[in-house]
């Protein structure tokens, strides 16, 4: 199948200071010499713990920072020559923290509805007010939420709506890809599955590429074909779930994959 | 065994801009000598209210407990003749004191803040020792330094001294947490409670932690009490698990009993949603809706507006019911079979 | 969420007898003319240094004027004053704020810089200087105050906004391809509206108290115009023989900063607790 989206060898260093007065920088490799593609279609599992670099990819991926060296082609074009506007029409992303993720401050419609008013900007349409207001009730009844909520705020929803929420503004811009950051990893057990529902299902009605970053292992197993097992900003280990699961290669793998709890009543 | 600490019927609300938050409803439960109980549920469910309250540490500003009897039975397991407060709820400072963290110990889930940033570890157990062990067995500096030391080394830290010197920020996470849990088990407490000890850490090092958490119940024979919300986790180590919704106990049954023959809707339905063992293609079982308000409860069953196989029946108030050995179950549906889900 | 923020400001009975002084005030201001019982300007010399009584009941001055009615003016001044001034200070600190605070890198460090040259000043006498080169009049006295009493707020907005350029909406809005205009202003400033609302009210306060000293010292509203300020210069000269004449609009002076003062706080604390954050 064809890449979506390719990255080749990504390097992001932070440095820290670590004296006042010293002028010796400890250097952080978040991203260490990173290659990886995602096919069309496709759902890729990114695991590893916390500080592994996982989130540094998201946001490098949508330019929210930039790397030292390498580059990211999305349909062979190079990200770094997009305009924001050209990126965000193709990549999106889902935050993990749904209270964190929606300004307290607009109303639903307004979150939604701006990023409604930007795609038709960039694709020329012209869309009365009406008309923006059906699609914005569209796009909510697609992420099962009900389309009454417009002039609500954010505080006024739990959880799980909020993500949900997250999730309309996401597919308000049409995307090709989704950068999902550990998107259920601060919802309730039975929310979680409700999410991950609706994301096999928003990937079957739009044809979606996800990027799906977790650390839980499971997920991502149950989740993706295939994934990326991440260890202090390199990849370790790469391949199909299910053989990674069953015969991990890596040393990091082993232990990480030793260390999920599992539920011994149902082996 | 025998029972250590026994909780009848604890009723706790909380006060938001002047409404009442049921948090907890007529919560019966026993912890026995040397089990490691599970308390499951969801976010906002009342399972750290649980905790808190048994250590009577819910701040009269925010609610209260208005009904029931949280008995701890420790002492007269011990001292035969002895004759003071046996109900946590009604004992005065003093004796509360004692309790806390000396019969009772306590482990949160985030050892970064559950610290004081400005002393350093040692100072923190020292703290917690002289409390609670100064004028029975410890009398001594030199004896509390060793038995500060002694706590670390059963946690397996490999340089006792050297994290005795930190200051908090110093130590990692999972460092940290397992510092926390040296503090609580310094003072020998016989029951240990533990509120989500391993969510802010990794998952490398919740299996460590978990394991710890075993070894030690094991080693000193205490009672633990471990609070979650991970499934996983509770299937991991615990004997026996209850299951909490909205404020009530749901279901209450041994580990197996639960996993294999659990009987509440809410019970069947939240293990479907866990993405293990499953087929490819086939989606997670899922609970529509979302957890009810606490200050606006529905009546009868509080799982009943979620729950698809509701009738009529689930409106009227539910009681536990006993549908196997030492598995009890809320749901007045419970007789009809209502398996098969997962 | 106005309603929860009305019922909490009922309970705070500091805030809300501020709130009252200040709205009696603006009455006050508002109506002048058919509050005052005299003609503020209209001498009267038979009549001078009459002390409080029925007819003057705060007394008259030098020139016979009904203080009074010369202090119910003043509050318009006063007021109007207090509103420019901390306007322009608003809109210059708020701006150079959200600047700093979402640009970061070299424009965060030259307003910033700029903000250090600010504070570093004395303000005051860096206002008597800048009005005895200027005419002395109202424009320029609400103008000069309000040029130099932004810094404060732009320190503290900057500060508010660094940390939440990191919050996940504003990345989000990034992230939807939104301008960096759009972004400053639909999504930063809503949400620094509090401090911004909590300096305005305590910085009327003391511009009234600025503006009221410039005037004492003859740098302000110039007579026969009243103002709190030249009215108690005019009572000093008197000050053993007609205390009514310094002491009421000193009094009037204090009661309205007070007012202020203690509206401001009462705001920051009803709205600092992070309302309608989590949980609404």
């Amino acid at each position: 199948m064809e890449d979506l989206l390719e990255i080749k060898d990504l390097k992001k260093y932070f440095f820290l200071k670590k004296g006042l007065f010293s002028f010796n920088k400890e250097t952080i490799k978040a991203v260490d010499n990173i290659s990886f593609s995602i096919k069309k279609g496709e759902i890729l599992g990114l695991v590893g713990e916390s500080g592994s670099g996982k989130s540094t990819i998201a946001k490098l991926i949508v330019r929210l920072i930039y790397p030292q060296e390498g580059k990211i082609f999305f349909k062979k074009e190079e990200i770094g020559k997009f305009s924001r506007e050209k990126l965000s029409k193709n990549v999106q992303m889902i935050f993990q923290d749904p209270f964190a993720s929606l300004n307290p401050k607009l109303s639903i419609g307004t979150i939604i509805g701006e990023v409604v008013r930007v795609r038709n900007k960039i694709s020329g349409e012209i869309c009365s007010k009406g008309e923006v207001r059906e699609e914005i009730k569209r796009i909510l009844a697609t992420v099962g939420l009900p389309i009454n909520i417009l002039s609500d705020y954010p505080h006024q929803f739990s959880g799980g709506q909020r993500q949900r929420i997250g999730i309309a503004r996401a597919l308000a811009m049409r995307p090709r890809l989704i950068i999902a950051d550990e998107p259920v990893s601060s919802l309730d057990i039975s929310i979680q599955a409700q999410i991950i529902n609706l994301l096999l299902d928003l990937k079957e009605e739009f044809n979606l590429s996800f990027l799906f970053i977790a650390h839980d292992l499971n997920l991502v197993k149950y989740l993706s074909q295939r994934m990326l097992v991440m260890y202090k900003g390199k990849i370790v280990e790469e391949g199909l779930s299910e053989e990674i699961y069953r015969n991990p290669q890596n040393l990091y793998t082993q232990q990480l994959i030793e260390s999920i709890p599992k539920i011994k009543y149902w082996l | 065994m025998a029972d250590i600490l026994e909780i009848k019927h604890l009723f706790v609300e909380y006060y938001k801009r002047k409404k009442v938050v049921s948090a907890l409803r007529d919560v019966c439960l026993n912890l026995k000598q040397q089990e490691i109980l599970g308390v499951v549920g969801e976010s906002g469910c009342g399972k750290s209210t649980l905790a808190l309250s048994i250590l009577k540490l819910i701040l009269p500003t925010e609610g209260k407990i208005t009904k029931g009897e949280i008995i701890f039975k420790g002492y007269e397991l011990w001292e035969e003749d002895y004759l003071g407060d046996k109900n946590i709820i009604s004992m005065g400072d003093d004796s509360l004191r004692k309790i806390r963290g000396g019969e009772i110990g306590m482990i949160f889930q985030d050892p970064f803040t559950s610290f004081n940033p400005v002393f350093t570890i040692g100072e923190q157990i020292y703290e917690s020792l002289v409390l609670h062990r100064v004028g029975k067995d410890l009398n001594t500096y030199s004896a509390i330094h060793k038995e500060a030391i002694n706590s670390l080394k059963r946690v397996m830290i490999a340089s006792p001294q050297q994290v005795m010197n930190s200051y908090p920020h110093q130590l990692s996470g999972g460092m940290l947490q397992r510092a926390m849990i040296a503090m609580a088990i310094s003072c020998r407490p016989k029951v240990l409670i533990a509120d989500e000890p391993t969510t802010a850490l990794d998952v490398t090092l919740q299996k460590e932690i978990l394991d710890l958490l075993k070894k030690l119940q094991q080693e000193l024979s205490m009672s633990l009490i471990l609070i979650t919300h991970n499934l996983a986790i509770v299937a991991e180590i615990c004997t026996r698990i209850v299951v909490i919704y909205a404020g009530e106990i749901i279901e209450e049954a041994g580990s197996e009993e639960i996993f294999c023959r659990p009987r509440h809707p809410y019970t069947i339905r939240l293990l479907g949603s866990l993405p293990y063992l499953k087929p490819e293609g086939k989606r997670l079982v899922v609970i529509p809706g979302t957890i009810p308000d606490l200050i606006d409860l529905p009546v009868g069953c509080k799982f009943y507006p979620r729950c698809d196989e509701a009738s009529d029946t689930c409106l009227q108030k539910i009681n536990m019911k006993e549908v196997n050995k030492g598995h009890f179950v809320r749901c007045c549906r419970v007789k009809e079979e209502i398996d098969g889900l997962y | 969420m106005f309603k929860v923020f009305w019922e909490r400001f009922k309970h705070n009975k500091l805030a809300l007898s501020g709130l009252i002084v200040i709205l009696v005030l603006t009455i006050q201001a508002c109506f002048a003319p058919f509050i005052a019982p005299y003609n503020p300007t209209e001498q009267n010399i038979a009549n001078r240094l009459s002390p409080p009584s029925g007819k003057h009941f705060l007394g008259t001055d030098e020139l016979g004027r009904d203080v009074f009615s010369r202090i119910v003016y003043g509050t318009r001044i006063s007021l109007s004053v207090g509103f420019v001034a901390v306007g322009v200070a608003v809109l210059i600190g708020t701006l150079l704020g959200l600047w700093a605070g979402f640009f970061g890198g070299w424009v965060d460090n030259l307003i910033m810089r700029l903000v250090d040259i600010m504070l570093c000043f004395p303000t005051f006498f860096l206002i008597l200087m800048v009005i005895a080169f200027l005419s002395p009049n109202i424009f320029n006295i609400m103008l000069v105050i309000g040029l130099t009493s932004w810094s404060g707020l732009t320190r503290l907005i900057r500060g508010e906004c660094l940390s939440m350029r990191e919050r996940e909406f504003i990345q989000a809005a990034r992230l939807a391809g939104l301008k960096n205009n759009r972004i400053i202003f639909v999504h930063l400033l809503p949400n620094v509206f509090t401090p911004i609302l909590v300096f305005a009210t305590l910085g009327i306060g003391s511009a009234i108290l600025t503006e009221s000293a410039l005037s004492f010292l003859g740098l302000g509203v110039q007579p026969p115009t009243p103002s709190w300020g030249n009215i108690l210069t005019a009572g000093k000269d008197y000050i053993h023989t007609a205390w009514w004449l310094s002491f009421f609009p000193g009094l009037a002076i204090l009661i309205t900063v007070l007012a202020y003062n203690l509206l401001g706080e009462g705001l920051r604390d009803i709205l600092d607790p992070k309302m309608g954050d989590k949980n609404g």
